[in-house]
């Protein structure tokens, strides 16, 4: 059980590509990666979650404050995700209409 | 016929993903639909962060016990007092984990039933149902 977080950059909007699984144990490591880049100064951000195996959340919650974090900036987070079982969970807990979420990481990119 | 199966971990973060394990490992002995065994390890996960976060700093257990029974598959989940505040929506403890706010919404939407009862030895454990 792991989580690996590739970041890039398009067109001035950051890319954090997860793979693996986001539950209570990795989590922290995605909270610690997007704290990492609101410090920096990077306020657009797309993360890409189409190699996540499983999401919980702990997911969520690292999510919602990453984007508080960049709205206090007014900055934003799109996310790119077409896998049912990661969507169901953003459906069930009504996040579905905070975050933005795209088929593609070239939509999610003009999103932001 | 019923089969039964119980386990029991630390309530450390890292044990979270051998529960999920487990849970997949349902599917040998019964033949759910992967959309079932992937909702059941989405509640047991979310069961487990709530519990871990409950017992953050004191050394606990999570008691996991699975029985399916024709159609009706019954989990009881114990850890002592950490029950009490996964099904108490107003508890201070569970909103100040932001982490773990989404999780009764999660559970409750793929659980048939999310009930409290009584273990017989003064306390109460947490059963979920799942009807097939």
């Amino acid at each position: 059980m792991d989580l690996k977080i590739d970041i890039g950059e398009k067109n001035g909007v950051v890319l954090l590509k997860l793979d693996g699984e986001v539950d209570v144990y990795t989590a922290p490591k995605l909270k610690s990666r997007l704290v990492d880049l609101v410090d920096q100064g990077k306020f657009k951000i797309v993360v890409d979650l189409e190699e996540v195996d499983f999401m919980d959340s702990s997911g969520l919650g690292v999510l919602v404050g990453g984007l508080k974090r960049v709205r206090s900036h007014d900055g934003a987070i799109a996310l790119v995700c077409t896998q049912e079982n990661i969507l169901k969970i953003f459906r069930i807990t009504g996040l579905v209409k905070v975050f933005p979420i795209f088929e593609n990481q070239d939509q999610a990119v003009q999103s932001v | 016929m019923s089969h039964k199966v119980s386990f029991v971990i630390p309530a450390k973060r890292e044990f979270v993903g051998l529960v999920r394990l487990a849970i997949g490992g349902l599917s040998q002995v019964k033949p759910f639909d992967i959309d079932t065994v992937e909702d059941l390890k989405l509640v047991m996960s979310e069961i487990c962060t709530s519990m871990i976060f409950k017992s953050a700093g004191e050394p606990s257990d999570i008691s996991f016990s699975i029985e399916i029974d024709g159609s009706e598959l019954t989990l009881d989940i114990d850890s002592a007092e950490a029950v009490n505040e996964l099904v108490s929506s107003t508890s201070s403890e569970w909103a100040k984990t932001n982490q773990g706010e989404y999780g009764p919404s999660i559970i409750t939407a793929l659980m048939d039933k999310v009930e409290l009862v009584s273990n017989g030895n003064g306390h109460s454990v947490l059963r979920l149902k799942k009807f097939f």
